[in-house]
């Protein structure tokens, strides 16, 4: 498994297990996410505190699950990006696709507001 | 800084090689020059994205990087004899090289989406020089979000990007810039 999944309410943390978010496993990532999707998650936090990199493959899964969520009346967010991983999001205007938290709690209190 | 020795990084094509040599390729940079960390952080994307980019379309062999470093520039050259540059754009594949003599000037799209285009300005049938075109505001229909950033981010992470093959050797090279610091924008 890529991610682990903790329920937290009406929400989902989805911690990336792996260091390296790469080609390798960008669509292992996917299938993990669009399962949790169609099976009803409505608000998913994708948890990146243990990844030291992340490829373009690795964002092209994001962005694909994110439209699937979108399709399905879903949220994603993401939180716990280290510097490089924050300033790729920006480099290719992806900040302005996906909230961005600091932290996964930072997440979850925002969807309880 | 003075020129100095360029150094050869070179990728056998499996997964965990990858994430190592963009490291040992950041670390002879940080010994070899005083380059600030938003340049180093520049460096490692064009690495592993170019990287990224042999271990999805190189046909075998390895792949050769290297990096250089002059008065004002990074320079970090790819080449591989793997599969040639392909772009889709409205339909179209295009392959390099490009058929006939009479493509100089030619703009290709390689990428269009959340408020900006990867054009591919050609400069022969075997040269590119791919350049970012704003177009607008970011994407407000995210379902239209493009799901392919790999020459995208090389593109933005440099001040020059080409690609070049050659009909003799049938080798690719891309070649991508970073300017030291104080050097650009």
């Amino acid at each position: 498994m890529i991610l682990q999944i903790n329920d937290h309410q009406d929400a989902l943390v989805a911690t990336i297990q792996v260091k390296e978010a790469n080609l390798t496993v960008s669509e292992k990532f996917k299938a993990e996410l669009f399962t949790q999707i169609d099976g009803g998650s409505k608000y998913i936090v994708v948890n990146f505190e243990e990844v030291t990199y992340v490829d373009s493959s690795f964002l092209g899964a994001l962005v694909s699950a994110l439209k699937h969520a979108i399709t399905n009346k879903a949220e994603i967010v993401v939180a716990g990006l280290n510097k490089d991983i924050l300033g790729l999001f920006r480099l290719i205007r992806l900040d302005k696709a996906f909230k961005i938290f600091d932290t996964t709690e930072g997440a979850l209190a925002d969807k309880a507001k | 800084m003075a020129a100095g020795v360029p150094k050869q990084l070179i990728f056998g094509h499996t997964a965990e090689e990858l994430y190592p040599l963009v490291v040992e390729g950041v670390e002879f940079l940080q010994r070899e020059s005083d380059t600030d960390d938003d340049t180093l952080t520049k460096v490692k994307l064009v690495l592993m994205e170019l990287l990224t980019n042999a271990l999805k379309h190189s046909g075998g062999g390895q792949t050769e990087v290297w990096l250089h470093v002059d008065q004002s520039d990074i320079i970090i050259k790819k080449n591989d004899t793997g599969n040639p540059l392909v772009i889709y754009c409205g339909g179209i594949k295009h392959e390099w090289p490009l058929p006939g003599n009479h493509q100089a000037g030619r703009i290709i799209c390689a990428y269009s989406g959340n408020g900006s285009n990867l054009n591919a300005a050609v400069k022969n049938n075997c040269l590119v020089q791919f350049l970012v075109e704003e177009t607008g505001p970011e994407e407000t229909d995210l379902l239209r979000l493009p799901e392919h950033f790999g020459l995208m981010i090389i593109a933005r992470a440099c001040s020059s990007f080409a690609y070049e093959f050659n009909i003799d050797t049938c080798t690719n090279t891309f070649t991508a810039v970073i300017p030291l610091k104080g050097q650009h924008g």
